[in-house]
This record gives structure tokens, C-alpha cells and sequence, in this order.
């Protein structure tokens, strides 16, 4: 008998994979990658709070040694002081490309909405007529505090838990004169990025889309879309 | 299902038999094997799009380095702890044959974990002893003296199953 053979018949004792193997290691390996996309927003919403709580201090401290000096051409203002919001984390500003992109594909003479809802949880498949599982936890503060940075100039921006809450149950159409707005998970991918988001005016007047864009920190530019998964 | 998935799910099935015979055979112990695999394979899936013109490889190196790096390892199982003695077999050749399977793999347990990951990658898997030793981040002439020391200690322990004789040292 030779190495291999030798070797071979202890091969023959390991264990055998089971039937639905594939399938259950597929199940879990998403799993850990949605955990790991959640730890890292996590982690860029803790450097964000971290940064903001800097910067706080940093005007408190300057205000307090601008009161004690009395100097008011030193004086600092909390504009100039604040740190852009949206800096550690890209999908604020991803987000933001996206919905003003399918927006005015929707409308595009109307450049600021009245309301912008947004779902507070993103959601697999938005783009698609049927929504895919959801996200249970919502969306971070910081992502939150960077949409409605991001969104300003183009309609002021309330979160809210689902859609029925904000649509109107006669004609379908939605509040206020708003516009509603869920969210996919961002697929990051080093400087590429890939997002779907649906936007619902009314009962026959919404559409989702996926994305494809390109960039870094607060820059993004869309490369790419597939086309309107839905039009209503 | 994405692409991507689908890829990673022919990969599982195709290659899963294979790798966990490997995985068995480097960590010596069933339920590590899998417990390894398992690891390897869904680091796998997550760098998939980097390593998908050779997942085969990446997935062995992964095995191997959890193998030979005793912290790694999930869990160590070697030896359950039953009350009863389980039957004997009766035909003499029948148990010759398991005693020298027993023996074989009490050996490959006793071997050092980097002596028998060289050991079978060199004389199972087939690789060249460069490939070895890049793999275990040593040099291809201690590739050759763990293997030829590995081997004897197997080769010993199948000719005499019975430790009496002076077999598995």
C-alpha cells in the first residue's frame, strides 16, 4: 500500500456533508456578511457621534474662551464649527444621489417636495413590486442625521415606521403632498456602490430602481442603473 | 438568488466531499472537520468576488491555517467518554484490519499538527513540497523531514496496529 492509499483510508472515515449543506451554509454565511455590513455601520455611526462630540466640546470650549476674552471677531459660529455629518459614513450621501435621481425620473419639474418620508428601516428588494425581508433594527442616527443633511435643499425629511402611516387609505396617495421613500441595504464594494430605493407620490404614481454608482466619502456619481423594476 | 450565490452553492456541493476529507484529515477529528470547513467556506463567501478564479485554494489555505494553529481552532474534540464498553468484533481478519485502521488514525492524531498538514498535503493532496512550504510558511527541506518523519510514524503504525509491538512511538 502506498502513502496515498494509506492516507485514503482514513479519508474514507471523515464524514460525509449533509443534503441540504449547500443550502444551510449559504443561509448562514449571509447572515454573518449582514452582521459584519451592520457592525461597520454601527462602527462609522459610533465614529460619527465620537467626531460630533468633539466637535460640541471644541465650540463649547472656544465659546467659553470667546466670553472670557470678549473678542467677538474670534468668536466661532456653530456652522463653521460642525463637522459635515455624512463624513465617516457613505450611505447618506449614496442614499441621497439615488432619491433625487428616481425622484425626478418621477417628476422632474418639481425640484423641492413638500414632505420627504422615508421608511426608518431598509428593506431587501425595494425596488421590486414585493418588498424581501426587512431590516429589523432602523435605520442609525447618524445615517438619519446625514439624510436629512443631504436632502434639504429638496424637501424636509420625517422618518416614519411604515408605509401604511403615511398613506392615505381612499386614494393611496401619500400625505401632505410628500413622497415616500424606502430604502435598500447599500452593497459596498471599496469605490463602488450598489443601492436600490422605490419612491411611492400615489396609488398610480410610484417606481423602484437599482443603482450602480461610483465615489467615495461624501462624492458619488450613478455609473449605472437597472431600469425601473417598477413603474405605477 | 444572485450570481454570486450561486456560484458559492455549486462550489459547496461540488467541492464539500473533497475538502472535508481534507479538513479531516488534517484535523484528525470529525467534528472539526466540519466545524473547519464550515469557517473556511463562509470566509470564503465573503471575499468571493476576490478569490472566485480559485476558491479551491483559498478555501485549503484557510483549513490548513486553522489546522496547524491550535488557537484557531473552534473546539478540540478528541475522545468521547462512554460508560459502556462497545462490542467486540468476532472475525479475526474483520478485526485486524479495524485495529489497523484504529492504529493508523491514533497515529495521525499523534503527529504534531504542521508534521501531519505536511504530511497530507504532500502525499494526499498531491502538492510539490514548494507549494507545501509556502502554505505553512516554512522551508521545503523541513517539508521533506516532517514528512518522511510523519510518514514512518504512519506506515509503523499500520504494519504493527498493537502499540506492544512497538509500533506508534
Amino acid at each position: 500500500m502506498n502513502d496515498h492509499d494509506l492516507l485514503d483510508l482514513l479519508a474514507a472515515e471523515a464524514p460525509e456533508p449533509a443534503p441540504d449543506h449547500a443550502e444551510r451554509l449559504l443561509l448562514q454565511a449571509r447572515h454573518t456578511r449582514h452582521r459584519r455590513r451592520r457592525l461597520q455601520l454601527l462602527a462609522g455611526a459610533g465614529a460619527t457621534a465620537v467626531v460630533a462630540l468633539i466637535a460640541s466640546l471644541a465650540v463649547t470650549n472656544s465659546a467659553k474662551h470667546v466670553v472670557s476674552n470678549n473678542d467677538p471677531a474670534t468668536s466661532p459660529t456653530v456652522s463653521r464649527q460642525q463637522t459635515d455629518p455624512a463624513g465617516p459614513i457613505p450611505e447618506p450621501a449614496i442614499y441621497a444621489v439615488v432619491i433625487r435621481a428616481l425622484g425626478g425620473e418621477m417628476q422632474p419639474r418639481v425640484g423641492h417636495w413638500p414632505v420627504l418620508y422615508v421608511v426608518d428601516h431598509t428593506c431587501d428588494n425595494v425596488a421590486a413590486p414585493t418588498r424581501g425581508k426587512c431590516d429589523a433594527w432602523p435605520l442609525s442616527a447618524a445615517l438619519r442625521t446625514g439624510l436629512d443633511a443631504g436632502l434639504a435643499s429638496y424637501g424636509p425629511v420625517t422618518f416614519v415606521p411604515n408605509t401604511s402611516a403615511v398613506t392615505d387609505s381612499h386614494d393611496l396617495h401619500i400625505v401632505h403632498g410628500g413622497i415616500l421613500i424606502a430604502l435598500g441595504p447599500v452593497q459596498l464594494n471599496g469605490r463602488h456602490a450598489q443601492v436600490q430605493v422605490s419612491i411611492v407620490h400615489g396609488g398610480k404614481d410610484g417606481r423602484g430602481a437599482t443603482y450602480q454608482l461610483t465615489g467615495s466619502g461624501n462624492h458619488w456619481r450613478i455609473t449605472g442603473n437597472d431600469g425601473a423594476a417598477w413603474i405605477s | 438568488m444572485p450570481e454570486h450565490d450561486v456560484e458559492f452553492s455549486r462550489f459547496v456541493v461540488d467541492r464539500s466531499p473533497t475538502l472535508l476529507r481534507l479538513a479531516y484529515l488534517l484535523s484528525a477529528d470529525r467534528a472539526g472537520a466540519e466545524d473547519i470547513l464550515q469557517t473556511a467556506l463562509i470566509r470564503a463567501y465573503l471575499r468571493w468576488k476576490r478569490i472566485a478564479t480559485n476558491p479551491e485554494a483559498y478555501v485549503r489555505r484557510i483549513l490548513v491555517t486553522t489546522a496547524v494553529d491550535e488557537r484557531r481552532r473552534p473546539y478540540r474534540r478528541r475522545e468521547l467518554v462512554a460508560a459502556d464498553v462497545p462490542d467486540l468484533p468476532d472475525d479475526a481478519e474483520e478485526s485486524a484490519y479495524l485495529d489497523s485502521k484504529d492504529a493508523l488514525l491514533a497515529a495521525l492524531r499523534s503527529l504534531p499538527p504542521r508534521q501531519r498538514a505536511a504530511v497530507v498535503l504532500r502525499h494526499w493532496v498531491g502538492l510539490d513540497p514548494a507549494q507545501v512550504a509556502e502554505l505553512l510558511g516554512c522551508s521545503t527541506g523541513t517539508v521533506r523531514s516532517q514528512t518522511a518523519r510523519g510518514l514512518d510514524k504512519l506506515r509503523a503504525s499500520y504494519a504493527h496496529p498493537n502499540p506492544e509491538e512497538g509500533a506508534v512511538r
